[in-house]
């Protein structure tokens, strides 16, 4: 499928504002989400049917060429207070040529046992980098468009020494923040079934783009350079 | 008035010395006074003293030179005295070229060459040429009438407007008294809604007019559309919602009917509560009136969609009918929007199921309450990815659960009739037994936390049993109701030897039922007879094997819920105990008498 995404930051004493701003454009309460996402690289191109590209078409003329980085999120805050299972994530870059908003494919699955044995140590497909959680995190629905507001923790050094699939969670209190002044992350994203069907991409941007107008002056979502995404694996 | 013009005096060269400086020469104060005449008179009498004054001023000018150490002031309020006197000469030199001006301007009318020799360049270039005429006029007499007269006219205009000043300034005033006041009553309901518990809000439209929001965000949307009045101040200051909102309220009721007698109601909102003030009530009336609305639109839809389940419309009422195949008089449920202004008073008397009817209303809208909870919830979770499918509103599960509440409790209440018939048969034969009737099956510790509780109790599958003991052995009928799975209620019949079947309707479990018991009857006959006898359950037959006298018996019980009779049989001879036949004998009696 198609995402198109809007960026911002949030300083940690507007926190509260925005959140209380949120809740009054979407009528509704924020869902407390804790994330854990963990980095592979792509070792090996997978030739057969488990494509990890967009399905419907377009694939089978473009095969896989590049090796890129793949992420494994969970969230960690279900809704029984269990760990949620693993869903497996694949970005493109974002096409270029796109000045209001991030348009990229990226492919979202949940993991059954037998393809998360894909990335366990050991196996040749996918090389464990890193991990980061997100916490505290929250998350908003409206109408068609999800927000995220979540302050990224770096997790402490010899995390990655087990096997992180199975690995107890990092304590949280060890965890440090990517930034240190504590700067929330903010992200507003469409999803898009097929990419290619110009009247919902249509009606999903100019969503996206009334969302924006809406909370202009409160948050201010802008586009980051196009480049900070790409998930190629540089050196192939 | 003569021409001032100043010439040299002879000693001084005659090149174009300005006026400034011959000015300064003269030295003379004033000139004001100065006229032709004067001059020449000065000249003639003392020009001799002009010339010695001039003298004079030399010498004391060189006495001054010389002696300019000792008088160093005197000079200097000399040279300040001349450049004063150079000031008021400039200005007296403007004014007189002003006045020449206005001559000049004035004799154009009459003598233009002589006018146009004289005027100035610049006035010549702001105003034309002969514009300004002059007329001599006599000095009126002196009127001392008019005189008066005028003046008291012009004191009778001045107090006039003086008056007419205050009058507006008090009409001025009383006009903010009053809007004061005004305002002072607006804010005082404004207020006095905002700490009922209504929410006052800014109307999104309109600038500068507040209102009243009383409807539900997660109604339909034309329902939410209408769930905002503005607040309007009348001329007096009274505040009264828009467009009549809250005028003609309106609610649901819910009659229980058996046949054409109503034998239930529910009970209609009282039309103004106490300590109310007259515009709470309205927009009381309103937000019932609007919900109440909602929910008979909501069950008009799922009416639509689900009149296989015995819902149907009559005009304009929903109707539930549970069970319509079974019996006329089935207790049918009816739902109507009745506006409160018309409603007879039929809440007047109470009938025996009132309680039932209003506990349906109130069932009715705590589901409408639910659905709106579930729509939040459903908003707030991740949706999926947009594509071209669109989905259609479900209908709102109102109906339903109490649909199969009734559907339940019609169910249990032909079960316990049935087992009330079985009984009455039974004591008519004196045979003892031990009944249970059917009733609601609630889970022991209920612990409704809130609606969402009691909603989630009512949304259950509903079970019953109703069991029958003959001799220590028990026949049991099991009742289930659900909609989820299939429509209408599964009976299920455990009779005592350990068999179970599931029936679908009544009457099949009525006819199984009765077969189970008859052979309850044959057993028990069996066990209490004397040896010989060979019992075939399933027939509730009993068979005595042809003896020495070669008679062989067969006997037989039946038993007909249908038509209520318990009977006794031989190929010759038949006992029956039921509704028609009155027989005194008890069933042991009868047997006896048959074997014989």
């Amino acid at each position: 499928m198609h995402e198109f995404s809007l960026y911002s930051q949030i300083p940690a004493t507007r926190h509260g504002q925005v959140l209380h701003i949120l809740a009054g454009v979407t009528a509704s309460q924020p869902t407390s989400t804790l994330e854990q996402t963990l980095i592979y690289q792509q070792a090996r191109l997978t030739e057969t049917g488990t494509s990890k590209k967009a399905s419907a078409g377009r694939q089978n003329a473009v095969p896989a060429s590049r090796l890129s980085y793949h992420k494994l999120v969970r969230d960690l805050k279900g809704s029984d207070g269990e760990k949620g299972p693993w869903t497996f994530r694949a970005e493109d870059v974002p096409l270029p040529g796109m000045p209001n908003f991030v348009s990229r494919a990226t492919t979202a699955h949940v993991l059954g046992e037998a393809e998360l044995e894909n990335f366990r140590q050991g196996n040749g497909w996918h090389k464990y980098i890193n991990q980061y959680l997100a916490s505290p995190g929250h998350r908003f629905v409206h109408y068609n468009i999800v927000v995220r507001i979540s302050r990224i923790l770096s997790v402490p050094e010899g995390t990655g020494a087990l096997e992180p699939l199975d690995a107890p969670i990092p304590v949280l209190s060890d965890c440090k923040p990517i930034d240190p002044s504590g700067t929330y992350h903010f992200e507003a994203c469409v999803r898009v079934e097929d990419g290619g069907n110009s009247k919902i991409v249509e009606q999903a941007t100019a969503e996206l783009m009334a969302f924006k107008k809406q909370v202009e002056g409160a948050v201010d979502l802008r586009v980051p350079e196009r480049l900070a995404f790409d998930t190629r694996v540089k050196g192939t | 008035m003569a021409s001032l013009i100043l010439r040299p005096w002879t000693h001084d060269s005659p090149d174009t010395s300005s006026l400034k400086d011959i000015l300064a020469r003269a030295q003379r104060g004033h000139f004001r006074d100065i006229t032709e005449v004067s001059l020449q008179e000065e000249i003639a009498g003392e020009g001799a003293f002009e010339l010695s004054e001039s003298e004079s001023d030399d010498e004391e000018e060189d006495k001054d030179e010389e002696q300019s150490s000792a008088k160093p002031s005197t000079r200097d309020d000399l040279f300040k005295a001349r450049l004063e006197m150079l000031r008021h000469v400039d200005a007296a030199h403007n004014d007189v070229m002003i006045a020449l001006d206005f001559v000049s301007l004035l004799l154009t009318h009459d003598a233009p060459e002589k006018g146009k020799a004289s005027i100035s360049a610049g006035l010549r270039q702001e105003v034309p040429i002969g514009t300004l005429g002059h007329d001599i006029w006599h000095k009126m007499p002196q009127d001392k009438a008019r005189e008066a007269q005028d003046e008291l006219l012009a004191t009778n205009v001045r107090m006039e407007s003086l008056q007419q000043s205050a009058d507006s300034l008090l009409a001025a005033a009383t006009r903010l008294d009053d809007n004061v006041r005004k305002e002072t009553r607006y804010w005082d309901h404004v207020l006095s809604i905002n700490e009922n518990g209504w929410n006052v809000c800014k109307l999104p439209g309109q600038q500068h007019r507040l209102g009243v929001t009383y409807g539900f965000s997660d109604s339909a949307p034309e329902f939410a559309r209408r769930g905002v009045a503005a607040l309007n101040a009348t001329a007096d200051g009274t505040m009264v919602l828009e467009r009549g909102v809250g005028s003609k309220p309106r609610a649901v009721r819910v009659l229980l009917k058996r046949g054409e007698a109503v034998v239930g109601c529910s009970l209609i909102p009282a039309l103004r509560n106490e300590g109310e003030v007259a515009l709470e009530a309205r927009i009381r009336h309103a937000r019932d009136s609007l919900f109440d609305e909602e929910l008979y639109h909501e069950m008009l839809r799922e009416s639509r969609g689900q009149a296989s389940l015995g819902i149907s419309t009559k005009g304009d009422c929903i109707v539930l009918t549970p069970n319509s195949g079974e019996s006329p008089l089935a207790t049918e449920v009816v739902f109507e929007l009745v506006s409160l202004d018309e409603v007879e008073d039929e809440a007047g008397e109470a009938r025996e199921q009132d309680p039932l009817a209003q506990a349906i209303a109130l069932a009715a809208r705590m589901l409408l309450s639910q659905a709106h909870r579930e729509k939040v919830k459903k908003r707030s979770a991740v949706p999926p990815p947009m594509s071209e499918r669109k989905d259609e509103r479900q209908s709102l599960p109102i109906l339903r659960p109490i649909m199969a509440f009734m559907l339940h409790k019609a169910a249990i209440d032909q079960i316990n009739s049935y087992q009330a018939r079985i009984e009455s048969l039974l004591s008519a034969t004196s045979i003892e037994h031990r009944t249970q009737p059917a009733a609601f099956a609630f889970p022991k510790d209920i612990e409704a936390g809130g609606g969402e509780d009691l909603i989630s109790m009512l949304m259950q599958c509903w079970t019953s049993e109703a069991s029958l003991v003959l001799d220590d052995r028990q026949t049991t009928m099991r009742l289930e109701t659900t909609l989820a799975t299939s429509f209408g209620t599964q009976y299920t019949l455990s009779s005592a030897d350990g068999r179970t079947t599931k029936f679908g309707t009544q009457d099949e479990l009525r006819a199984a039922c009765d077969d189970a018991l008859a052979s309850e009857l044959a057993l028990r006959l069996k066990r209490g007879a004397d040896g010989g006898w060979e019992c075939n359950v399933r027939e509730a037959l009993l068979v005595r094997a042809d003896d020495e006298q070669g008679k062989g018996r067969r006997v037989w019980v039946t038993l007909d819920s249908e038509t209520g009779v318990l009977s006794l049989n031989t190929p010759t001879k038949k006992v029956s105990w039921g509704s028609q036949v009155d027989v005194a004998t008890s069933f042991s009696e009868a047997w006896a008498g048959l074997v014989e």
